[in-house]
This record gives C-alpha cells, structure tokens and sequence, in this order.
C-alpha cells in the first residue's frame, strides 16, 4: 500500500467521517487514509449491552481521561482558579466521541456568530449564519435529527429530517410552568434515526439508532466503489510534517511494524477533538515554525472554554400518578436564555433533568423492599430538576498546552489552565438563573432542595484553534486552513471562535461538510 | 449441619467450566427467574414474554471475557436444593426476602453467590424488560427496555405533549 495520499486525516471521528463523506462523494477514488489513535470498540454487541444495563459498564471506559492519580501526575490536568474536570468527557476510538454522545443537535443562532461586534466579549466568526445555514440542513440529514421547526432557534428553511420526540407526562408539566416564568418550552433535537427504540441506553446503543461517527465511517470503508480510502486504528500521530509552508504529510505509529512512519499527503485535515487538534500542531515544531504549527503569534492553545452546567433540584410531598424517567434524555428544553439579550452576560440552555423523576425499581428489590415498601415509595416525594449551560467567552490568558510525557494511546498528555477574571459577576449570574429555574419548579409543588454548578468540562470544549481573519488572534481562517500554511486544515470543536450555549456537535458537523465539498471543489 | 445453600464460598466468580449449560439448567434458572414476578406480585405481568431477551441475556453473559456461566450453572443447582427442601414458596422466600447482598465481599456463601452475581441480574433484568409495568401499570418505558415503536403514532412513553 503506497504511503502517499490526496488527503491525510487524523482521528476518526463526525468531523472526520463528514468530510471523507463529502470527498468520497464528489470522487469515490479519491485517496484518503484516516489515522486514529484509539481502537476499535465494537458497536452493537450484545454482550457490552448487557453489561451496560445490568451493570452500568460501557466498553470504552478505558479510552478516558486517567483523572485517579491527582495533580501533575495525571494524564491530563489543570491548573488556574477554576479546576477543568476530564472525567469522562472524551472517547478515545474509533468513531470518537459520538460513542458516548446523547446526540443533542442544535444550530448556534445568529447572533453567536457576531458576539465580539455585539458585546465586546469572545470573538466573531469569520463568516455569519446565513454562510453556514445550508450546512446546518446536510448536517441534520446526515445525522438524522428529528426536531420541532416551530420551536424556538435561529431561521431555517426546512423543517427537521425527522419529527420531534413528544414530551413525557412529567416534561408536559413542567413545560406549562416554563410558559408561565417567560420560558418557551421546546423540543430537544437529538440525533436519532427512524429506528430509535428508546431504550434510554444511548450511552452504547444496542441497535446503532443513536448516530455514530464509527457506523457511518464503516459505510464508507467498505463500499467498494472507495478503493484508495484506508482507516488504521492504534496510529497515534506524534507530529506533521512541514517544510516553510506547506506540510507533506504526519508521522505516525505503524502498529503493525511497531515504529514511525511517515504517510504523506497532498493536504492533511486535523480532525483530532480539540485537545489533540491544539497539541498535535504544538508538537508539530520545525525551523519555520519553533513553537508549533500556525503558532507564530503564539495563538495555538489559546482561549478554551467550554459550558458550565449547573442546576436545580426539588422534592414535592407526592407522585400520585407513579411518574418516573421513562426516557432516560430529555426531550424538554428552552432556548429563551439564549437570545441576543442574554449574549452580554453569557446566554444559557435550559434543559430537563432527564433522570428525574427517579425511580430504581431494580435498587429498591435488591435492597430487599417488599411490594408494599416499594408501592408507598412510588407514590412517595417526586424529585424534579432542570439544568442549563451557560457560555462563557475565550480569554487569552486562559490556555491548554503540551504537558511533560506521555498518556494513553501514545498521545502527549495535556494541562489546561482556566480561570475567570471576574468569577463573582459570573457566578452571580448563574444564582440569579438557578433562582429563576426554582420558581419555575416552586409553582408546581417543588421545594428547593439542591443546587449545582459543576466545574467546566471537556466534553464541549472549544476555542484553542479558532477561526479568525487575522493570524495574529486566530489560528485558522474562513476555510478552517491553518493560517500561514497552504494545505494544513483543522476541523474540531477547537476551530469555534465561541462556545454559544448548546451542545457544538452540529455546528461542527456543518463546518466538516462544508469543507469537504469545499476541498472537493478546490481539486475540481 | 448447614444447609447446602448456606455453605461457604470464596468471594469471587466460579470458574465457567467446559460445557454450556443444559436445558434442565435453564429450565431452573428460568423458575428463578419467574419467582420474582411471584415475590413481588406484578401479577399484571406476562414472564412468559419476557423469555426471549432473559435467554439473550443468559446467552450473552456466557460468552466473553469474564464469563457467568459457572456462576449460573451454580445457582441452578442451589436454587433446585432449596425448591427441594423448602419447597418453591419457601426458596422464593429465602433468595429475595431474606438474602441481600449489594457487594461483592458479601458473597461468601453459595445462596449469597446467587444472590450477587445470578439473582440480582435477573432482577435488573426483569424490571428492564417490562417489569416495571408491575408497579406501575400505564408506564410505558424504561432504562434498557425496548419501548419505541416503529410506529410513531404511538408514543414510547406516557405523554403530555400539549400540542
């Protein structure tokens, strides 16, 4: 097999597929190798099923974070006045995070793409929604979103692909208290196929109805029709190749001879997260580039951010109708926080609680209840909660970078240093949410009762690569290609000059697309 | 003399052995199975229906890295002596009455082997496969149950939707 590409791609994941979708598309012989660090996790395999349901395991368990052994002798680690948690937000593996994701699908709105213009805070896109709406269209197909088009959200042309999940009994509820405190209750756009049984168990779906980076990519590895399109699993990529600028191609770990080889590319696209995209360049030094890829104005690593999640709980006194988490996601949501209004301060995503009401059937028998015990429970006190994510805005100061050695999976480890400069006014807006989401839960019997905010994670991390026209503030341009270097691309969550305030997974799936047929029209 | 059930055992999984299990083995562990229905009365629930995914399950289980099927092989066999002594009202009583056991160090004796790693599966596994309707008749969901329908004009789950 020849070790010279059109398109070298590194890590496996939606950005990853959805760009080979697009290129594969427009010339099914193009060539294309993908490298992914991490291994194969079977999907749909009865057995890692099973173990989910009987005994909360998923099989990719292993490809997170090590956040056991404390301070710098983690994996990853953070520094700064504000921990950064990496527990579980990632998975390292064939198909990347969509293995674990719960398919939250929501376009960012107008005004996310216009936020330094409109508050002074984080920075603009590069283009606005109008250039990226289309894209938004083929990322909803692709991944079979079904959602409700009259809900609240930025303008669409289209309805969505598939129609929305309804609301369960106890979702209804609550829906009618968030109209009456200036929320407007919607339905959550999750990513879902027609043969979706809700079974609740997205976390490893039994059946491949939830969408999944690794299905969609085995489509495409074994169509015949792509003969030059190549996968390797286990192929850590420690550094690009570069000479002034342009770069040939990745060196990489050939499992299957146990040492580095260099594949060679016409172009290569960075499709690593934005952890690996973000340290993959820094690492990628050369005499031209001392401190990294695209690094000259030491922007690489640079204003991360991600959403605090944070919450409210109650308990009224009964639950006459034995209502319970029938779902197990949530299909209630409100993007009434997140509105131009709001964008100053940070906008918010407000979002059922999809575990409660909680009732463990199983727990209680195992413990020994009789039927009576459990009958007075299930009529008991109901527990209820609503949650949010709050945007926060990219800091220069606040930065991921290369950590000493190296974690699993051959990849260098990671530090995040993440701190707030005005943390009071931030926190005093968050209160002021939660106070507002327990009235909401007030006038429907709940009594407060619990209240968090959990520090940022991982999962929606963003920001380290960001999209700018001016490389001495951004990393990447328009066309997601590395400032200063003709064919090196990268398309992650780290290319989003903004986190806005929902879930980044299709906005990044729109701006994959969009690339791939842009780099398809380029070769034409 | 203790009784056969009550006789110590090491903590950890027995060996899986050699030969899958036999059809008298399924057939007790299946009257296992049944008695939780028994024991905590949902009679409104049909266990029969239920077979198939409790067999994908046994199935499953036994195959794998860290297989259950010794540890399955071993609760046919006490669960078959307790039925004998006890008579099956009295066995019932015995394994989800009077036998908890939440942790692993707990299983140091052959009914609480079953209890830990047989009787509290197939608990988890009754309620996900429809179980819970037991207690609470019109639900039509839950966590690992396969509740969606191909039809989306019935609803997954008891709804409000108000439009």
């Amino acid at each position: 097999m020849s070790e010279a590409y059109d398109y070298v791609i590194v890590g496996s994941g939606v950005a990853a597929t959805l760009v080979c979708d697009r290129l594969l598309e427009a010339d099914p012989l193009t060539s294309i190798l993908v490298l992914e660090a991490g291994e194969r996790i079977p999907a749909r395999d009865r057995r890692s099923w099973w173990d989910l349901v009987l005994a909360k395991r998923t099989p990719y368990l292993f490809t997170y974070d090590d956040d056991k052994a404390g301070g710098e002798s983690q994996e990853s680690y953070s520094l700064g006045n504000v921990p950064w948690t990496f527990k579980e937000s990632r998975v390292r593996a064939y198909g990347g995070s969509t293995m674990h994701w719960g398919g939250w699908s929501l376009r960012f709105k107008e005004e996310d793409f216009e936020c330094r213009s409109r508050t002074g805070r984080g920075a603009d896109w590069p283009f606005g929604y109008a250039t990226l709406e289309p894209w938004y269209e083929l990322a909803e197909q692709k991944l079979g979103v079904g959602g409700s088009a009259g809900d609240e959200g930025p303008r669409r042309r289209w309805s969505y692909p598939l129609p929305e999940y309804p609301w369960s009994a106890h979702e209804a509820e609550l829906a009618g208290a968030f109209e009456n405190h200036g929320l407007k209750p919607g339905h959550m756009p999750i990513a879902r196929f027609k043969r979706c049984m809700t079974t609740g168990t997205c976390k490893y779906c039994p059946i491949g109805a939830r969408y999944s980076a690794q299905d969609h990519m085995d489509a495409l590895l074994y169509n015949p029709a792509h003969a030059n399109f190549h996968l390797k699993t286990g192929a850590p990529v420690r550094r690009i190749v570069a000479n002034r600028n342009s770069v040939h191609g990745v060196e990489y770990l050939d499992a299957t001879i146990g040492d580095w080889r260099v594949a060679q590319g016409e172009k290569v696209v960075v499709c690593a997260g934005t952890y690996e995209s973000a340290k993959l360049l820094l690492a990628s030094v050369s005499p031209e580039w001392p401190t990294g890829l695209g690094n000259r104005y030491d922007q690489v690593g640079r204003h991360i951010v991600t959403h605090l999640l944070f919450s409210v709980e109650g308990t009224r006194k009964d639950n006459p109708q034995g209502w319970f988490q029938e779902y197990d996601f949530p299909t209630l949501m409100s993007r009434s926080w997140d509105t131009p209004e709001k964008q100053a301060d940070g906008k918010m995503f407000v979002f059922n609680n999809r575990a409660l009401p909680k009732i463990e059937f199983d727990r209680l028998m195992l413990q020994g209840k009789s039927r009576k015990e459990i009958d007075e429970i299930v009529k008991g006190p109901r527990r209820a909660g609503l949650s949010a994510f709050i945007e926060e805005f990219g800091d220069p100061q606040n930065r991921l970078s290369l950590a000493p050695g190296t974690g699993k999976f051959g990849l260098p480890k990671t530090r995040v240093s993440f701190s707030r400069r005005n943390p009071s006014r931030f926190m005093a807006t968050v209160t002021s949410a939660q106070a507002k989401l327990a009235e909401c839960l007030a006038s429907l019997g709940y009594e407060r009762n619990e209240t968090t905010k959990e520090n940022p994670r991982g999962d929606h991390a963003s920001g380290v690569c960001r999209m700018g026209h001016s490389q001495d503030s951004s990393v990447t341009d328009s066309n997601l290609a590395v400032h200063g270097i003709d064919n090196l691309f990268v398309c992650s969550n780290a290319v989003l000059p903004n986190a806005a305030a929902v879930n980044p997974t299709l906005t990044l799936g729109a701006l994959a697309l969009r690339l791939g047929s842009w780099l398809a029209e380029e070769v034409r | 003399m203790a009784d056969f059930w009550d006789e110590e055992l090491p903590v950890g999984m027995l060996a899986e052995g050699d030969q899958p299990l036999s059809m008298e083995e399924v057939d007790t562990l299946w009257s296992m199975f049944r008695a939780i229905a028994i024991y905590w009365q949902t009679d409104n629930i049909d266990s029969e229906l239920m077979r198939s995914r409790w067999l994908d399950m046994i199935e499953a289980r036994s195959s794998g890295q860290v297989s259950f099927r010794g540890e399955y092989r071993h609760a046919a066999e006490v669960w078959k002596a307790m039925v004998d002594k006890l008579t099956e009202s009295g066995a019932i009583t015995k394994l989800y009455a009077d036998t908890i056991v939440v942790k692993e160090d707990q299983a140091k004796t052959r009914i609480a082997h079953v209890k830990f790693y047989v009787a509290n599966d197939f608990i988890r596994c009754f309620v996900a496969t429809g179980g819970f309707r037991g207690f609470v008749e019109k639900a039509r969901n839950y966590t690992g149950f396969m509740g969606g329908s191909r039809y989306r004009e019935w609803p997954p789950v008891r709804t409000g939707d108000r439009r």
